[in-house]
């Protein structure tokens, strides 16, 4: 009786073996293709974009290029990442983003508005490689 | 890089401790000091072999090594079960293989320099096919064996390897060759005749092992691979259309010119016509895999060993009756994450010749398992090949141990250089 309950457990033990060792190496296998996917989007997200100055009030900030990841705010205010001390610029002008792999410039009711390839954008626009940003007497060119 | 735990190898390691335990349990006597020596020794082997490629093969895949040594553990303990004197026999072969899997990762650019000499490959491979049909000797209804002294070789498992070494090669070189579409029959894009002479010689062969050898099994295999590496390099759907067309002209042909082709397509349309006599090995394995039912009937529970050559060709049907559904989804489970892996490999290479014989060597292994799996469970009439890793036969196991170790080799190659 013993005997028998032994070799039940066993080939119980048996099958469990078998199967636990094909989910482990599964478990192992997504796991490992789940970081190369989230590593690979990592990479992505810091190749980095960058504002061209093609023209501007200031003569030093010409062909300078500013690069950036995530987030920059353009304006006349001390707390932007670009400073445009210009009176055609407002306080808080614009700011673009990144959402889903794409690159968006807002808007934030600017008075003088802000220009996307000559034409006036109501708040929000998505850019695209080469696009000419106007911002008061400056414009810069989007690269990616 | 998720880092597959050591324990994990444990996992199946133990299978064979679990299998002796229940062999003593059944017959005490059974059990001497050569069967608990091999069984401690191949535990042994099964951690240390997949840690030790690890450790000294920088930048090889690491979980091939460990779902193939479970493969083999499978194996072991089916012979143990089936046929004691085969457990010694398949565990020889199983070392002397993984020893040529390391002597093949070793000397690996030695072996793929020979991938510069397409022609030689294929010449070499008809040699050998040649020779069987002159030297040959016929076991088991087909010709495909040759007696040298003690061994018997089964030399289409290595002429399987030359041609795919031929196929990559020839299809790398002469890919623009057979995509230049200045032959335009009504909606086939063609190349000159001259560029598909080699794919048809390929053809041919296989209805030759097919005809003279008796070998379904092999003809399937042969056909089957140069179709999809030829698919593979090309992207041509010209090619799978004209050997559809091709491949139902031959099975037309030979199902009117040959007996045993007859016989084996009536078995499969309806095996009860004559289920004691013909189709009683089928018979027997569609009653192993139903009585299996989910959790198989257990170790040492079952009766597989009513299936005649159980330990070759319907080794499936042993496994699923004593495993059930989960034994055999997780043998299919463990042949499609080798090939995925393989076909991982396969894409990360930048040379386009490893490219297609890496994946060659992969999609080859998956087809020899479906085309065996499917004769077992009676989907395409049977056709004798052995199962990859699991079945009993020497040649098939270094075949494929030295597959693996060019796979391998290929992947460690190609990741040196990036």
């Amino acid at each position: 009786m013993i005997i028998k309950t032994v070799m039940v457990i066993l080939e119980y033990a048996l099958l469990l073996f078998i199967c636990a060792f094909i989910c482990k190496t599964m478990r192992a296998i997504y796991k490992d293709l789940y970081n190369d996917s989230h590593e690979k989007g990592n990479v992505r997200s810091i190749k980095k974009v960058a504002l061209l100055v093609l023209q501007s009030y200031d003569e030093n900030i010409i062909n300078k290029r500013v690069l950036f990841t995530e987030l920059i705010t353009l304006g006349r205010g001390p707390d932007n990442n670009i400073v445009l001390s210009d009176a055609y610029v407002s306080y808080h002008h614009a700011v673009i983003s990144h959402i889903k792999n794409q690159y968006q410039i807002e808007d934030l009711h600017s008075r003088n508005h802000t220009y996307v390839n000559e034409q006036e954008i109501r708040n929000k626009s998505f850019l695209q490689n080469g696009d000419i940003i106007k911002i008061g007497t400056t414009v810069f060119k989007f690269e990616r | 890089m998720y880092y597959l735990k050591n324990r994990i190898l444990l996992l199946q390691a133990c299978l064979p401790v679990l299998a002796m335990a229940l062999f003593y349990l059944k017959d005490a006597s059974a059990v001497n000091n050569v069967n608990l020596s091999i069984m401690a020794v191949s535990c042994v082997i099964f951690v240390v072999v997949p840690m030790m490629a690890k450790k000294f093969l920088k930048n090889t895949d690491e979980y091939i090594l460990p779902l193939i040594c479970f493969l083999c553990s499978i194996s072991l303990i089916m012979m143990l079960r089936l046929k004691v004197s085969l457990f010694y026999a398949q565990f020889r072969w199983i070392v002397i293989g993984m020893v040529l899997m390391f002597i093949t990762i070793k000397f690996a650019d030695k072996l793929l320099q020979l991938l510069d000499y397409p022609y030689i490959l294929g010449l070499c491979a008809i040699i050998i096919i040649g020779s069987v049909i002159i030297f040959g000797t016929e076991i088991g209804g087909g010709l495909n064996w040759i007696i040298i002294g003690p061994f018997q070789i089964q030399p289409a498992e290595f002429s399987k390897l030359l041609i795919l070494g031929f196929l990559a090669t020839y299809l790398q070189e002469n890919k623009n060759m057979l995509n230049l579409p200045n032959r335009h029959w009504i909606f086939l894009y063609l190349p000159p005749l001259r560029f598909l002479a080699p794919l048809v010689m390929i053809w041919g062969i296989a209805l030759l092992i097919f005809v003279y050898q008796r070998n379904l099994g092999f003809a399937l295999l042969f056909f089957g691979m140069a179709v999809m590496m030829t698919y593979a390099a090309t992207s041509n759907k010209s090619y799978i259309f004209l050997a559809a067309v091709f491949f139902i002209l031959a099975s037309i042909f030979s199902y009117m010119m040959f007996g045993h082709v007859r016989v084996r397509v009536e078995i499969w349309l309806n095996p009860w016509a004559d289920p004691m006599g013909k189709a009683y090995q089928i018979v027997q394995s569609l009653f192993a895999l139903g009585y299996g039912g989910f959790f198989g009937t257990g170790f040492f529970h079952g009766s597989p060993e009513l299936i005649p050559i159980v330990y070759t060709d319907f080794i499936f049907s042993a496994i699923g009756e004593e495993f059930g559904f989960i034994g055999v989804i997780s043998v299919i489970m463990a042949y499609l994450l080798i090939f995925f892996r393989s076909a991982k490999i396969a894409f990360a290479c930048v040379n386009e010749k490893y490219k297609l014989l890496s994946f060659g060597i992969a999609g080859t292994m998956l087809l020899q398992a479906f085309i065996i799996l499917a004769g077992d469970t009676k989907l395409i009439p049977l056709t004798g090949i052995t199962l990859p890793f699991i079945s009993y036969g020497g040649s098939s196991m270094l075949s494929e141990f030295i597959a693996i170790g060019l796979l391998l080799a290929i992947n460690a190659r190609e990741k040196n250089r990036a």
